[in-house]
């Protein structure tokens, strides 16, 4: 092997050595790191322009004055919904339904609740779910009750908890 | 609203947009449907309104499922379409099928 090969050779294997290291030690990229307001850990960018225009529709279609987004939706750099806790600024409503009035103390009632039932299995799916709420600053409004323990854990949501180990169907025939 | 964890929202409109508005007073239900041309509800997405109707519709739904323990989907079809027969029955609407997509209907030609 002559010297300006082996040269070469060293030359090659530092460049694939630098890049192995840059492959290893790079965090991944998930879509909800962008800019969600649950998940992300610092993050001041504001949300990236959609093109929903008010204008674009009859009004007499459009939802309440209650549901109407705040344009444009300001995002929150470390904010994540406190799944355990009710909001301080809501009492909940006296009812004969426990979810009713645990949702009563997280959901103001002028809001429409996006409710769900989820597990380990669906946490990227409702991340990604709750991201697209943002953007039309629903992205509070996001209940799921919870099947697992591991549901409950991912924090990205207001998370229901009194449903664990019951079965899909029985909570929507039931609950819902 | 409800909604199954296998939904997807694009993103390209608000999903309030082409739902009738609460305000509306033509509604107590909002279904998704896979066949529009049988009326039939998927149970996927649906935007509930705090009525009566819908309060009684999801009891008779549970009872239903009690005893026969079918499809929860199709319960509460065959459950809403009685009562959507009956006089002061439930109001039912059914939203676009361009803008409230079940997987088959964009893969389908």
């Amino acid at each position: 092997m002559s010297r300006a090969t082996r040269y070469l050779f060293v030359i090659v294997t530092w460049g694939v050595l630098i890049a192995l290291y840059h492959a290893a030690f790079q965090p991944p990229k998930l879509r909800t790191d962008r800019f969600s307001t649950g998940w992300s850990l610092s993050n001041n960018r504001p949300a990236e322009g959609h093109s929903y225009s008010y204008g674009e529709v009859n009004q007499t279609d459009l939802p309440s004055k209650a549901l109407e987004p705040s344009k444009p939706v300001a995002h929150s750099s470390t904010k994540a919904i406190q799944t355990a806790s009710p909001s301080k600024a809501l009492t909940p409503l006296k009812t004969d339904s426990r979810f009713i009035s645990w949702l009563s103390a997280r959901v103001p009632v002028d809001r429409v609740p996006f409710i769900t039932i989820g597990d380990c299995k669906y946490i990227h799916a409702l991340r990604n779910f709750r991201d697209r709420l943002e953007h039309w600053g629903y992205g509070d409004d996001l209940i799921v009750i919870c099947l697992d323990q591991c549901c409950v854990d991912a924090r990205d949501y207001h998370a229901y908890t009194r449903y664990i180990g019951e079965s899909v169907a029985f909570v929507k025939v039931s609950l819902l | 609203v409800f909604f199954d964890g296998d939904a997807y929202l694009t993103g390209s409109i608000d999903p309030f947009k082409t739902m009738l508005p609460l305000s509306n007073d033509t509604w107590d239900i909002q279904f998704q449907t896979d066949h529009p041309e049988i009326s039939d509800y998927n149970i996927g997405w649906y935007f509930a309104k705090a009525t009566q109707r819908t309060y009684e519709f999801f009891n008779r739904s549970y009872a239903e499922w009690n005893i026969t323990q079918e499809w929860d989907q199709l319960v509460m079809w065959k459950v809403g379409h009685v009562m959507e027969s009956e006089e002061n029955g439930l109001r039912v609407h059914l939203l676009s099928t361009s803008d409230y997509k079940v997987c088959y209907s964009i893969y389908e030609p």
